[in-house]
């Protein structure tokens, strides 16, 4: 066989078949990702679009609407004069108290007790299933465990300070604007806080103990150990869970709900608090669904970067 | 071998997929219209009462929410819809305190469609914002009940919506019967001589009293606030606090303010419809004063009021740390189911007399009958029976036992009003008043009341210690706007 036959026939070998330029198996590949496509357009993309257009609205529930362009995020923003702007801006403030108190304080007992946990105790697993359990109780069996709790006649902080003398009048926990969203803060870590120990605990148990072993011999100390070993190899874990958290309690309204309903005097009126108040309250949906679409964009940002990091860490 | 397989992984998969798209279209396709069927003669259901939450399908907005340049105003109320033919019957009803309330309705009703022979649907939701979120949500998806409880001002608000249809072919038949209806009555329900929902109920607040402790020291229910102040002082001594007057931003703040204003020669609303309140009025500013000085000086109020919801004075009274109070009467319906002593105890009194008298307290509930309902005549035939005068009296007056005044005078002579309990109610009923007095409660008003703003003028004071002028000019210029508004004045 002459070298020209032989190319002639390879080059017949590799003929390329025609694409199709939907790709292969196109049809089947669309057609299973159908059931898909319409869950993310029925149950994400209409009801968004949806709660845009009625923020695009000066609409009452029940009424036909009248459209107003982007007034209602002016009003809610800049008219000084309206009162849904104050009450806004002070919510929003509100808001950046709460979540960054609640995850601050998760963050920090969270990270303690997991260390702690990780360590060689007497009895970790007791103590592990121990602070565990807020986590196991429903967060609202939780709220109005505390609601009794800062009751301020007959709750069990004040009786026992009014018992032993500390105080001559109740604390006013949940009445008083000085107090009312700390007292909510701590309800809200105690519930919160085990599921950051534990997602704190999962990161510590998978850095592998060489690396402290040859840290021990280099003569690190504890404290370097856990600057430069530890943080390192957890530190995607601490980032994915303050995401999720910051989302999560941004968007939680029951302890508030039922411990404050936003008061005293609007001291504890988170925005989703806010959005409802005005929404189904109020009956105004115009406005109602303006003041969550304002914090979209930072829950967009947020969602973006957590799923960027968790399937870099997949990868 | 492959050769052998009867489906290749791919066909296979492919048969899968369709079958799944299949039975998603179906699933999402509407059922195909039944024809009508013939009325039949089988007992209509009457569901037990189920806490679903309220449906998240997303109203369609393509005929509800269009776009338009017109006024708001300009949107008028609903025309007398023609009723349609009749067709399965769907009531919602929020629970009360007093189950009567909805299961007698529910038993005549059912008894209703049964002889009549139509479908109906009989559902009681849960008391409080859960059935009212829900109502309001199939409101706005367009798939609302025939026939709701509407509160006061909420019977106008849906009117004004153009949700509600007119119902005076039903009211106007009974209207002067048993001595008519009472003033409040009238004035919720009715708009320009049309009646757009079936009088209820009268839901009364009258001031429940431990009569109990006031015999104990030798003290009489204070005729005016000078007395009240100075019994309260005497009678505090915490956990027990004289007044629960709730100072939360809830609705029972509105009322508590707005009762106490009265007596001081405020009002809330000219007869025009106007706003009577202006900045620096003087009996605003002396009900604030007198308020503060409750809460602030003699501290017969619970300091945690501020924070009350509106169940927060019923279980202040029920858990015996309150003296008095003022509420509708399910907080004495719940001692006399729960606590038959502290029922005994209780006795109702009206408002204490302030400059310019006193004042009995009452809203006004109804039943609504909505547009796109699909009991059409049904729907009428069942609203019918419940404001026939022979039911309706067995009802109110001896189903629900002093639950609520019927709204017909006469039905106030019945024997159970004559009790020891209710001596001062003819007190009450006679000077009664709503929340609107002395006009309708229209736009205004359902969008001041929802919006709490007469609450957040009571909780600038209390809580943000806002001086009470500039705390009633900041309100006179927020409410100022509601009443502004165009479709409020409808």
């Amino acid at each position: 066989m002459s070298t020209l036959q032989v190319a002639a026939r390879g080059s017949v070998a590799t003929a390329q078949p025609r694409r199709n330029p939907f790709g292969r198996d196109w049809k089947l590949g669309y057609a299973l990702s159908l059931p898909v496509f319409f869950v993310v357009i029925g149950l994400v993309a209409y009801p968004l679009a949806y709660s845009f257009w009625l923020s695009l609205q000066d609409v009452k529930v029940g009424a036909p609407g009248t459209f107003v362009g982007f007034a209602n995020y002016y009003k809610v923003l800049f008219d000084s004069e309206a009162r849904i702007h104050d009450a806004f801006w002070s919510s929003a403030w509100i808001t950046l108290l709460y979540v960054g108190g609640a995850c601050l304080g998760k963050l920090i007992i969270g990270m303690v007790s997991a260390l702690i946990l990780n360590a060689e105790i007497k009895a970790r697993h007791f103590w592990r299933s121990l602070l565990f359990l807020p986590w196991s109780i429903p967060a609202l069996v939780t709220a109005y465990t505390w609601k009794w709790m800062y009751n301020d006649v007959n709750g069990v902080y004040n009786a026992a300070l009014t018992g032993i003398g500390l105080i001559d009048a109740p604390i006013l926990f949940l009445a008083k604007p000085e107090y009312a969203l700390w007292s909510i803060l701590f309800a809200v870590i105690w519930q919160g806080t085990p599921f950051w120990t534990m997602t704190f605990l999962a990161g510590l148990q998978a850095i592998p103990g060489e690396l402290y072993e040859a840290a021990e011999i280099d003569g690190a100390t504890t404290f370097k150990s856990f600057v430069y070993i530890t943080l390192p190899s957890i530190m995607s874990v601490v980032v994915v869970t303050v995401m999720l958290s910051t989302i999560w309690t941004t968007n939680s309204i029951q302890f508030i709900y039922i411990l404050t309903n936003g008061g005293p005097g609007g001291a504890t009126e988170t925005f989703p608090l806010l959005a409802i108040s005005q929404g189904l309250r109020s009956y105004d949906l115009g406005i109602g669904s303006t003041i969550p679409l304002l914090f979209f964009p930072f829950f967009a940002f947020m969602i973006y970067v957590v799923t960027k990091r968790m399937l870099k860490t997949g990868e | 071998m492959a050769s052998d397989r009867i489906f290749s992984r791919r066909g296979f998969l492919g048969v899968l997929a369709g079958t799944a798209g299949a039975s998603m279209l179906a699933a999402c396709s509407s059922p195909a219209a039944a024809p009508a069927k013939p009325a039949e003669s089988k007992p209509a259901e009457t569901k037990p009462a189920e806490s679903k939450p309220a449906e998240t399908k997303p109203a369609a907005p393509a005929a509800e929410a269009k776009p338009t340049t017109a006024p708001a105003a300009a949107a008028k109320p609903a025309e007398a819809a023609k009723p349609a033919a009749g067709g399965p019957v769907v009531v919602w009803q929020g629970l009360d305190y007093l189950p009567q309330v909805t299961s007698l309705m529910g038993e005549r009703f059912t008894a209703v469609a049964k002889e009549k022979g139509f479908q109906l649907t009989f559902e009681e939701l849960p008391a409080g914002a859960a059935s009212t979120d829900r109502f309001k949500a199939a409101v706005q998806a367009g798939t609302p009940p025939d026939i709701y409880r509407n509160f006061d001002y909420e019977n106008q608000f849906w009117r004004i919506q153009g949700q509600t249809v007119e119902v005076s072919d039903i009211v106007n038949p009974v209207k002067d019967q048993q001595g008519g209806f009472l003033g409040p009555v009238t004035n919720t329900l009715a708009f320009e001589n049309k009646w757009w929902g079936v009088p209820m109920a009268v839901n009364c607040w009258p001031f429940h009293v431990r009569q109990d402790l006031l015999d104990k020291a030798g003290m009489k229910y204070p005729k005016n606030w000078d007395e009240l102040r100075q019994q309260g002082k005497e009678l505090t001594k915490a956990p027990l606090y004289y007044y629960g007057m709730t100072l939360g931003k809830v609705n029972d703040s509105n009322n508590h303010f707005i009762g106490m204003l009265w007596t001081m020669g405020g009002k809330l609303q000219n007869d025009d419809g106007s706003l009577a309140a202006k900045a620096g009025d003087e009996s605003w500013l002396k009900t604030l004063d007198l308020v503060t000085q409750m809460f602030d000086q003699d501290k017969i109020i619970p300091p945690g009021s501020t924070n009350w919801d509106d169940g927060g004075n019923n279980t202040g009274y029920q858990s015996e740390q309150l003296v008095i109070t003022s509420n509708p009467t399910s907080v004495y319906n719940w001692c006399l189911q729960n606590k038959p002593e502290l029922a005994k105890a209780t006795k109702f009194y009206s408002y204490p007399a302030g400059s310019a008298g006193s004042f009995g307290q009452v809203d006004v509930w109804g039943l609504g009958l909505f547009k796109n309902g699909k009991g059409g005549e049904n729907a009428r035939t069942l609203l019918n029976s419940f404001i026939d005068p022979k039911w309706y009296a067995d009802y109110i007056n001896n189903g629900l036992k002093g639950r609520f005044v019927p709204v017909f005078k006469d039905m106030g002579n019945d024997p159970v009003w004559k009790q020891d309990l209710y001596s001062e109610y003819q007190n009450i009923i006679n000077t009664a008043r709503s929340m609107a007095h002395s006009a309708a409660p229209l736009g205004a008003i359902a969008e001041i009341t929802s919006k709490f703003v007469i609450a957040d003028l009571v909780q600038d004071v209390v809580v943000k210690k806002v001086k009470p002028a500039d705390a009633l000019a900041s309100f006179v210029k927020t409410a100022g706007e509601i009443y502004a508004k165009p479709e409020n004045k409808r």
